[in-house]
């Protein structure tokens, strides 16, 4: 009896001994595995990242700019065609060829995003009562808003995040000067500015090359010819008396190069956000400015139902030069929701100039200003030239129309919007494969603008790579 | 009297020499095997070290060649060989891309080699960078 315990006692002994040194093995191999695919990794961490130094030296043969210059102006300009001089070259064509003879086709991924730490929200807004609701409903959220966007692009906690708002109205006049106390300005990350014809337009003097500051952040208004849609020989930048709705109160377009302007030259992410319910210099037809009687151009104001809108195009244009030249990005905000600000006072105007008049004129389908079928809209006949012009905009600088259907959802807009315009500045080339074992080098690249941009070329290793 | 009869105490003797024995067999067994294992892991490491040898081996011949011809390799000094002891040899072929005229120079001093390590370079042609590849052969 006791040889046989003494046997099992020797076999558990030994199975121990043997279950031990099994699982001893077995760390020891798994590390050493480890170790070895460390190195091997390591090595071809260096070897993939010296490559990527070498592609990015790579001359475009015709342009004979390297291949990292046109990587951050394809970015900048977000362009795959790029014109230099007389030479327009296709840059994804020369990057997608340069990386499949010297990567191999379907191994590589690349990509390459401005590192952003500091974001610009520009906000011009027209300065008429009907946007009055916008107004205060920013006001309320703007502090938010920069929140959301200081968390999308958080890294290192240094990312600063500033809002300015434009108010166009006439900054002699005491009520418009107050649409900037509802703002928040005690944060310095908040400031309201109310800027009329003397800050969009340019006077006649600015085009005098002896006594003209060239270094002015007004300098844009000649290059860019920005002057009033009314300047003749009488050179004039106010139509109207303080008080009194004039074009400049709605030229967002203006309002834009404005902002754009004085956000230009700084390494930072530009987005401008044009609120207007109106065609840029607003949708009153040019007549109506050159009626002094006030009862008839309320009249004509709200009853004459052209849209100008060539002259609002040509407003907007200006406002596409100089935001494309600074490579800002514009997102107007459509908000048309038939809040115009109707005072029953209109009808005693339609009453004592048109004898046809009667007290309910304003359920005419004539009047601009007033419909019963669509609530109480200004010019709504305008609304496809507003949107047209809007999305032009936003097409050529990147950015997206923002058609605020509810005031409720203008956060959500808003903070949707930029998150979108930080998440399409990106150029990408080649495949990403989410799962596959993958090495990554980095650089960081200087944009035209100053900002700094990181360009990661990611490799997919073959099975057997190294040999 | 018995002959050869056995008493308690004497089986206890006989299994004490048996237990003993078996005892002495599995330290014997254990010891070999623990041996045997740590034998076998000297050999694996050593097999690591061989291989991490062969990669620092490969990027100093690297910067030994990057030495002799440039960062950016200037394609006039490739006429010449760059003397690197510690490799079987190398090629530098300049690929026919981007309006690049393709070229191939071969410095491999014999065509036994265990493997090869492939580097994308920058070759410069006239006033333009072109891409090549640098196989380096152990």
């Amino acid at each position: 009896m006791s040889v046989t315990e003494n046997v099992m006692g020797g076999v558990i002994v030994m199975f121990i001994f043997l279950i031990a040194g099994a699982i001893v093995i077995h760390n020891l191999t798994g590390h050493t595995v480890d170790k070895m695919e460390l190195t091997k990794n390591k090595y071809l961490e260096e070897a993939y990242s010296s490559d990527f130094n070498a592609l990015l030296q790579a001359t475009e043969p015709t342009t004979m700019r390297s291949f990292s210059d046109l990587l951050t102006d394809a970015l900048y300009y977000r362009q795959d065609n790029l014109t230099f001089g007389n030479t327009t070259i296709n840059t994804r064509e020369f990057f997608t060829s340069t990386l499949d003879a010297a990567i191999g086709k379907g191994r590589y991924y690349m990509e390459i995003k401005p590192k952003i730490i500091e974001v610009s929200l520009n906000f011009v807004i027209d300065g008429s009562n009907s946007l009055q609701d916008e107004r205060e409903q920013l006001a309320e959220e703007l502090p938010s808003i920069i929140e959301g966007v200081k968390k999308k692009i958080y890294e290192t906690g240094e990312e600063i995040v500033v809002a300015n708002v434009y108010i166009l109205g006439n900054k002699y006049d005491l009520k418009d000067r107050q649409k900037c106390d509802i703002y928040n300005t005690d944060r310095a990350d908040i400031t309201c500015y109310v800027i009329g014809a003397e800050e969009l337009y340019a006077a006649p003097d600015d085009f005098n090359n002896e006594t003209y500051d060239v270094n002015s952040k007004d300098q844009y208004k000649v290059e860019f010819n920005v002057t009033p849609p009314y300047s003749d020989v009488d050179y004039v930048r106010n139509i109207r008396k303080a008080g009194e709705k004039d074009y400049y109160e709605a030229d967002w377009g203006a309002g834009v190069a404005y902002a754009s302007a004085h956000n230009k030259g700084m390494a930072r992410l530009v987005v401008l956000f044009p609120v207007s319910d109106e065609l840029s210099t607003s949708s009153i037809p040019d007549a109506c400015f050159h009626i002094s009687d006030i009862p008839r151009q309320k009249m004509c104001d709200l009853c004459n139902t052209g849209c100008p809108a060539e002259r609002s195009s040509a407003s907007v244009e200006k406002a596409l030069q100089v935001a494309k030249a600074n490579g800002h990005i514009v997102n107007p905000i459509y908000s048309f929701t038939c809040d115009y600000d109707y005072k029953p006072m209109f009808n005693t105007y339609f009453e004592i100039v048109n004898s046809r008049s009667t007290s309910n004129v304003c359920s005419e389908a004539a009047c601009g200003g007033c419909s019963v079928n669509n609530g109480v809209c200004f010019h709504p006949d305008c609304e496809s030239v507003i949107l047209e012009q809007m999305n032009h905009v936003a097409d050529e600088t990147f950015g997206k129309v923002i058609n605020l259907e509810d005031i409720q959802n203008l956060v959500y807009d808003i903070s949707t919007a930029i998150d979108d315009n930080i998440e399409e500045y990106k150029f990408r080339l080649g495949q990403e494969y989410d799962y596959a074992a993958r090495f990554v080098s980095e650089r960081s690249l200087p944009l035209p603008n100053k900002l700094m941009t990181d360009a990661k070329l990611f490799i997919y290793p073959n099975k057997n790579e190294v040999a | 009297m018995k002959l050869f009869s056995s008493t308690q105490s004497d089986r206890r003797g006989v299994y004490a020499v048996l237990t003993s024995f078996f005892f002495i067999i599995v330290a014997l067994v254990a010891t070999i095997g623990v041996l045997f294992y740590q034998n076998m892991l000297v050999t694996f490491e050593r097999s690591i070290e061989k291989d991490a040898n062969e990669y620092s081996v490969v990027t100093d011949a690297k910067n030994v060649l990057f030495s002799c011809y440039g960062k950016t390799i200037d394609e006039n000094k490739l006429n010449e060989s760059c003397n690197v002891s510690m490799i079987q040899g190398y090629t530098i072929e300049k690929l026919g891309i981007n309006q690049c005229n393709e070229s191939f120079h071969d410095f491999l001093n014999n065509s036994r080699y265990d493997q090869s390590f492939v580097y994308v370079v920058p070759i410069q042609e006239d006033k333009r960078i072109c891409l090549g590849r640098l196989k380096i052969f152990l």
